[in-house]
């Protein structure tokens, strides 16, 4: 009997512990990190979502990793969309870049798979967005949601866009899988490209239309930033004349205009509008550029800005001047350099340097774009230590340009160094995605594939004219012509590889002028391979490689 | 109910009355006489310290120093002795009065241990399980437990991937059974889960440890224990008059051994065949100083013939000092134990140190003959820190870099690479890492008023806190004036981890001539907090105020937060069986449920069971074969969880680390972004091992061969994987439970005694352990995932990659043709010098398609030895652990990742230059244009320690006026035999990790 009474309590016991804690107890309560239901519930959650867009679409230029970007892990990402083109040859090299410069890419080179990888996170962040926009109804204005729509569908497509010409035909997906896909095939690319000009003709529509209006964060997108995407993507479709039309919406949107005069942070020190593009602090509109339409923010020593492992491309493009006797590093001189690519002497010609072939290049004289502020080919010994050379010039030769990559002539537009700190790896400049002087360019090759050369010489002109260059006619326009203006006016800037690609040229300009690669240059190398790892994870169905890459 | 209630006093107050007179009973049967004895061990050493207790009273005493005690008891009355380690002993007072008892050590099967909730004797296991007694724990003379662990257990793998003073090894129980999940065994602490850090514990508290291996033996434990579990128990009191003991260590350690890197002239030459192989240079380019072979800063000191050996700069002579006191004793009602100790240890890398007080006491209360209350605590203060140097960066740095300027201070770059800067740029900076844990181990056990059952509920909290603060002066690289900034970086961090555990056991026991029943039923709840926060800063006013004035930072200020909370609900039923102590039978069945897991799967059932046979007992062993004095047969069977997945993996997470600014002076903003592994899996649910497990117990030839056999076979189902899919569905990897993967293993330990003869012993333990795990699924569709690393039918971690299978050399034929006449290279991008690669699909050229699975990253088998001898009264011991065929990365042999094409090199690479066509290491001037890796099977075998003593006679001790005296000297990690030499740490596969350390140990001992 009292067995039982003691068993009952214990029993009882236990049992009331085991129900009143096993009711909520095993549930998981959700604190320390964000989720899309409790984020994109607001407008403001959707702001700190499209505020992610930007830090991802950033992330393109990090290279080995820094504030939560782990994306390449490379020195050279941005330069393998340079080299194996008609611009530069392999320098110093580097041994993530030296497969694309030599054209011996396999699917598992690193950055093949981090482009890859870098598209498909800033489209399935964009989705995401998308996605809980239609769920979301607390907006804050009606018109917030198609503003968000129009800057995730923006995003979206800038994504897609380096996937079709890095790829070619890649899978389309506009929504977040849940159930995850093992199976996917690649949509033609001319069907990516029609969902691409559609999410740029929405953003085109929706995003604001005046970047000075009050309350406007520079660095944000507007409409116009949509019709320069917008022409650049008709152009890829060959639908010339709407090309043409997005282009002009930007130029006489009204809010821009090609810098034809001083202005900026240096507008006194000795240089010209062209260099004041390129300084420090001088690419947002508020200091009174308005010739930028995008730019991408990378602020010195600022949370949010740049950071170390950010923008290397001043170190692939400066001469390693620094290896010479005679040189120390200087900030005036453009910080360090490593050289891992130079510039080729067809298009910078010989003129000014002791190299040989005595190639006259592709600048007219007075063309500021070849001034010694945009192009520096005078060096002079700086290191006060050695007093038999100090203060002399030092002369470009074919050893310091092609073999040792100490000196050549040099880019001043990725020039960046701080007096204080000369061993900076990053490069903390703003970055001008797209500018007016492009979209005219882009403007002139709509013309030219509407076959009406006297069009786009005159888009062409208005780029020439701001740089003092001669004004050239009807006959003289070309499609070369153009690539080479590209050069004069974007070298660097643009991704050279995508211009080729779009526009048929690449084998024959690489034939052309890439004496490293002109034999071995195949229709096949305008695209990359697919990566491995894609392949690989795509286990339910085959997903067919490019042709050339292996199998 | 309240009826019945009021019965039970009053019987319990009969019951009372009837002991009582019962033992007045006894008492008054027989007058006591004055009973003297001598207690000793089976080698004829007097044993101190032994407890005699006169049957069913509470009148006893302890045994002194020569083994001596002395008693008043009636004739005819039974005398107990008991010692802890030994086995009890029963006689019956003799009227001469004098009793001389002779104690059976360690070997005895009547030993009783430790198993999940409870104690069991030794022989009546029915689950695989290894004990560590003092002996073994005492062999080694490390600070770290796991140190003396290591080498110790047959299938207990300890890894000390990083050898730092007060860092954690890793431990692995049979090997792996999770592909992904944590495969770390559960430790239970004095009876209750503890997830601390096992460097925290002085290893000189520990009393035993036991390891549970099979699924039967860890099958209480459920879910927690699928990794096996390790049982510890600390010291407590004794009965007996107060002891005082003091321990003490004194050392020095240095690396075990360092990289021989290249000298300078070796150097030079290396550097020109980079310039001529790899850049194209020639002639008067390749001199030292007209040409571009090594950098302006080289160039300096070749000319000046400056040198430095960088490894002299990062690593130093560490010296450790260690000290214990603890006081012990106890009545029979109530047992004490207090022990504090303080360890100060330095590291052989600069800077780095531990520093360690560690306090624990316990006591052990009788309240009646019901009721048993106890409570234990462990406190620990570890104080670490120090920023070290890049040892990386030592090893690789040129012979010609500078060091210092004129002003001493380091140069950032010395050979002005920015990848490998000077190892030093950073030590200068004021660490402090604090780390604090309390823990607390208390039960009550009551007896119910049922013959058979008892109630017992256990309580233990763990709080824990840590503290990092760092501060770069200016005087750091990190935290120098730069870009017109003023100088100075912080950072804290502090977090804080409780958790707590309850059980409630309900046992009930029943024994008659034949059969014993054992019933055990339990219900437990867990939970988990951790909470953590972080700031940091830069452009501090003054270097003086160090990491203490976070406010003053001038830029880049940042703070973050965490929290992760987990439950455990678990009800366990267990039934022990035996019948006439020859068969014996466990059956367990447990559910587990756990927060980690979506909503409709947290719960899950794991049933086992196991039997066991002494054939030793039985008649056709006893009667025909007497060299057999113990034979055992154990098979078990059963599932075991895991649960190891952190918290919310189920649910949709955003990436928020990054802000980012709009506009030149803006100030940042939030931003949130679906990371790679963002999306969750809301059908995750437990992994379930299965394991099935057939052992022998064995002592034969009068206890000179004793051991133990294990066979075992695991299937783990459901695995919990982080699972790489196509990133165009949003998301790259996912939690999922997929595939199934087994572990089949044999484990061998064997105890034996050498020789036994009068002065001299010599015994010999031998482990060895040979584990073979493969998965055996992957989502049911047959094809392995390339993208994972994981095959079907190979084991879980390999190696994936082209085989390098010798050099290219001029003259090969670099070209091939196919059937259309194509040309193409064999293998893109090769010349002579370059890594050879295995053309495993024999179709001509080299592609993706020839990758193959080089090797498992786990080893064939491992083997150990400890030996101990004794002489009267000195002693020695030594113990090598040795690990054969796992494979590694080969760093030595990976040029182009080892050099850079600009670092320095290992002295007498043998690499090939056209004047050194038969090298084994590829050219400098290899670009690896496939990305494979260099890859090598490694066995080792280490002198894990080696060990002189001296125990000094109890006669001599006491004229010193102490009970006993040991002295010993050590040295532990003598040396290291392997196939490889050119790393620091033979349990690390990067050349750089920390290094072993060789350290040689002073000990003392005294017992008051």
């Amino acid at each position: 009997m009292k067995m039982n009474t003691y068993l009952k309590a214990g029993v009882l016991l236990l049992c009331t512990l085991m129900v009143t804690a096993c009711q909520d107890f095993l549930d998981e309560d959700f604190k320390s990190e964000l989720s899309p239901t409790n984020t994109f519930t607001s407008t403001y959650g959707f702001e700190v979502g499209v505020s992610g867009l930007y830090a991802l679409t950033r992330s393109e230029y990090n290279t080995y990793g820094e504030g939560g970007a782990y994306i390449h892990n490379g020195a050279c990402p941005y330069e393998a969309l340079q080299v194996a083109t008609d611009i530069v040859s392999l320098g110093y090299g580097d041994a993530s870049l030296t497969a694309f410069a030599n054209l011996t890419l396999t699917p598992e080179e690193r950055f093949v798979g981090t482009y890859w990888n870098w598209a498909y996170s800033l489209i399935a962040s964009a989705n995401e967005i998308l996605l809980f926009s239609e769920k979301n109804t607390n907006w804050d204005q009606p018109s917030d949601k198609e503003l968000f729509q129009a800057e995730a569908r923006f995003f979206r497509a800038y994504a897609y866009r380096t996937l079709m010409y890095l790829y070619g035909d890649v899978p389309y997906v506009e929504t977040i899988l849940y159930d995850f896909q093992l199976n996917f095939t690649r949509t033609p690319r001319e069907e990516v490209l029609g969902h691409v000009i559609e999410d740029l003709q929405f953003s085109a529509e929706h995003l604001p239309e005046n970047p000075d209006s009050e309350g406007f964060k520079p660095g944000r997108l507007t409409r116009w930033a949509a019709y320069h995407l917008l022409s650049e993507m008709y152009l890829l479709q060959e639908n010339y004349a709407l090309a043409g039309e997005a282009a002009l919406e930007v130029i006489n949107s009204g809010y821009f205009e090609l810098m034809k005069t001083r202005f900026g942070v240096k507008k006194d020190e000795p240089g010209d509008p062209f260099s004041d593009l390129f300084v420090e602090n001088n690419q947002n509109r508020k200091s009174g550029n308005r010739e930028s339409i995008w730019v991408l923010q990378f602020e010195f020593n600022t949370i949010g800005g740049g950071t170390n492992s950010d923008d290397w491309t001043r170190r692939a493009w400066n001469p390693k001047y620094q290896n010479i006797t005679g040189f120390v590093l200087a900030d005036t001189l453009g910080g360090r350099g490593l050289a891992q690519i130079v510039p080729m002497k067809w298009w910078v010609g010989t003129d000014g340097t002791n190299a040989s072939g005595d190639i006259e290049g592709i600048f007219d004289d007075a063309d500021i774009r070849n001034s010694n502020y945009n192009i520096k080919r005078n060096w002079y010994y700086n290191n006060s230590g050695e007093p038999s050379l100090y203060g002399k010039k030092a002369n470009i030769t074919d050893q310091t340009w092609l073999s040792a990559n100490t000196l050549f002539p040099a880019l001043t537009k990725f020039f960046y160094g701080r007096e204080e700190n000369l061993s900076l790896t990053g490069s903390y400049k703003d970055r001008m995605k797209f500018r007016l002087a492009e979209t005219y360019l882009l403007l002139a090759e709509a013309y030219l594939g509407q076959d009406n050369p006297s069009k786009a010489a005159e888009a062409v002109n208005e780029v020439r004219r701001r740089s003092g260059a001669s004004v050239i006619n009807t006959g003289e326009m070309n499609m070369d012509f153009l690539l080479d203006e590209r050069i004069r006016e974007l070298v660097g800037e643009e991704s050279r590889r995508f211009t080729l690609v779009r526009t048929h040229k690449l084998v024959e300009r690489v034939k052309e002028h890439n004496d490293a690669l002109r034999d071995k240059v195949r229709d096949f190398h305008a695209l990359w391979p697919i990566p491995q790892s894609i392949i690989n994870a795509n286990k339910d169905v085959e997903f067919p490689q490019n042709d050339g890459y292996g199998n | 109910m309240l009826k019945k209630n009021h019965v039970k006093p009053k019987i319990g107050f009969m019951l009372s009355v009837l002991l009582l007179l019962s033992v007045f009973q006894l008492y008054g049967q027989q007058d006591p006489i004055k009973i003297t004895g001598n207690v000793i061990d089976e080698n004829g050493e007097p044993l101190l310290g032994v407890n005699v207790r006169i049957k069913d009273t509470n009148t006893g005493t302890v045994t002194d120093f020569d083994g001596n005690y002395e008693l008043q008891a009636p004739v005819g009355a039974t005398l107990i002795f008991t010692y802890i380690g030994y086995t009890p002993k029963e006689v019956t007072v003799a009227s001469s009065g004098v009793m001389d008892v002779i104690m059976a050590g360690d070997m005895s099967l009547e030993e009783v241990v430790v198993v999940g909730y409870g104690k069991v004797r030794k022989k009546d296991l029915t689950g695989g399980l290894s004990v560590v007694g003092k002996e073994k724990l005492n062999m080694v003379s490390s600070t770290n437990l796991m140190d003396r662990l290591a080498g110790q257990v047959a299938g207990l793998n300890i890894t000390t991937s990083n050898a730092a003073p007060g860092q954690d090894q890793s431990i692995l129980i049979r090997g792996q059974n999770s592909l992904s999940a944590n495969n770390d065994p559960l430790i239970v602490l004095d009876g209750i889960p503890y997830s601390g850090s096992l460097s925290d514990l002085d290893p000189n508290i520990i009393d035993n440890l036991s390891v549970l291996k099979d699924a039967s033996a860890v099958a209480i434990y459920g879910a927690r224990g699928s990794n096996g579990v390790i049982l510890i128990q600390t010291k407590r009191g004794l009965e007996g008059k107060p002891r005082v003991n003091y321990r003490t260590q004194f050392g020095l350690a240095e690396p075990m051994q360092r990289i021989e890197v290249m000298g300078p002239n070796e150097y030079i030459k290396l550097k020109q065949d980079i310039g001529r192989l790899r850049q194209g240079y020639s002639g008067d380019q390749l001199d030292p100083v007209a040409g571009d072979i090594i950098s302006v800063s080289e160039r300096e000191n070749y000319a000046r013939g400056i040198t430095h050996d960088w490894q002299d700069y990062v690593f130093q002579t560490g010296y450790t000092m260690d000290h214990q006191v603890s006081v012990s004793g106890g009545t029979p009602s109530t047992k004490y134990l207090a022990a504090i100790s303080h360890l100060d240890q330095d590291g052989v890398v600069y800077n780095s140190k531990l520093t360690r007080t560690n306090i624990s006491t316990n006591i052990d209360q009788v309240f009646n003959d019901w009721l048993t209350v106890g409570i234990g605590s462990q406190f620990i203060q570890k104080e670490t820190g120090g920023v070290t140097p890049n040892i990386e960066h030592a090893i690789k740095q040129s012979p010609y870099g500078k060091y210092k300027d004129e002003s001493g201070y380091y140069i950032t770059e010395p050979m002005e690479y920015s990848l490998i800067t000077n190892p030093m740029i950073n030590v200068n900076a004021d660490q402090d890492v604090t780390s604090r844990n309390f823990f607390l181990s208390a039960y009550a056990n009551m007896l119910l008023p049922v013959k058979g059952l008892s109630f017992r509920t256990n309580y233990g909290y763990n709080y824990r806190s840590g503290f990092s603060g760092i501060y770069y002066g200016r005087d750091t690289f990190a935290g120098r004036e730069q870009a017109g900034l003023i100088g100075g970086r912080a950072s804290i961090s502090n977090s804080h981890y409780t958790d707590y555990t309850w059980e409630n056991l309900l046992r009930y026991e029943l024994k008659t001539d034949d059969h014993s029943l054992d019933a055990t039923g339990l219900f437990s709840m867990q939970q988990t907090k951790r909470i953590s926060s972080s700031q940091s800063g830069e452009g501090f006013i003054t270097d003086d105020s160090g990491y203490h004035m976070m406010d003053t930072a001038e830029r880049n200020q940042k703070i973050s937060s965490g929290l992760s909370e987990t439950a455990l609900l678990s009800y366990m039923l267990r039934l022990n069986y035996a019948y006439k102590g020859k068969y014996m039978a466990t059956v367990t069945a447990r559910t587990d449920g756990s927060s980690v897991f979506g909503e409709n799967n947290k719960y899950a059932f794991f049933p086992s069971a196991a039997l066991a046979w002494q054939i030793g007992d039985e008649s056709f062993i006893r009667d025909h074969a007497t060299w057999v004095d113990m034979l055992k047969l154990r098979v078990s069977y059963g599932a075991n969880g895991n649960q190891a997945i952190t918290a919310y993996r189920t649910l949709d997470r955003l990436h928020s680390d990054v802000k980012y600014i709009w506009g030149d002076g803006g100030t940042a903003v939030n931003t949130a972004y679906l990371a790679g592994d963002g999306i969750g899996n809301p059908n995750l649910k437990w992994e379930t091992t299965y394991t099935t497990n057939i052992g022998l117990d064995f002592q034969f030839f009068n206890n000179r061969l004793g051991g133990t056999v294990e066979m075992y076979l695991s299937n783990t189902h459901d695995l919990l994987m982080i699972r790489t899919v196509p990133i165009m569905n949003g998301y790259s990897r996912i939690w999922d439970n997929i595939g199934q993967t087994r572990n089949k293993g044999i484990e061998i330990a064997l105890h034996t005694m050498n020789i036994n003869a009068g002065d001299f012993h010599w015994t010999t333990d031998l482990n060895f352990s040979l584990n073979r795990d493969k998965i055996v699924q992957l989502r049911g569709d047959n094809t392995d995932d390339i993208g994972n690393n994981w095959f079907i039918g190979k084991p879980l971690r390999v190696y994936y990659d082209y085989n390098m299978t010798g050099l290219w050399q001029q003259g090969d034929t670099y070209f091939y043709t196919d059937p259309d006449g194509n040309q193409r290279e064999i293998q893109t991008g090769a010349a002579p010098g370059s890594a050879r690669l295995e053309d495993v699909d024999g179709n001509g050229y080299i592609n993706t398609d020839d990758r193959k699975v080089i090797g498992s990253r786990m080893p064939d088998f491992r083997m150990s030895m400890g030996n101990r001898f004794s002489y009267k009264n000195f002693y020695s011991s030594f113990l090598l652990n040795g690990v054969f065929g796992v494979w590694r990365d080969d760093h030595m042999a990976n040029m182009g990742a080892w050099t850079f094409g600009i670092t320095n090199y290992v002295h007498g690479a043998d690499y090939w230059t056209p004047e050194n066509p038969d090298a084994d290491i590829v050219s400098p001037g290899y670009v690896n244009t496939f990305g494979h890796g260099f890859y090598k099977k490694v066995s080792y075998v280490q002198v894990k320690n080696i060990t002189f003593g001296y125990t000094m006679g109890p006669d001599l001790a006491k004229k010193l006026g102490l009970s006993a005296v040991d002295v010993n000297i050590s040295v532990n990690n003598a040396h290291t035999f392997s196939n490889i030499r050119q790393v620091l740490n033979y349990d690390n596969s990067w050349m750089a990790s920390y290094p072993t350390a060789r350290s040689y140990m002073l000990g003392l001992n005294l017992t008051f």
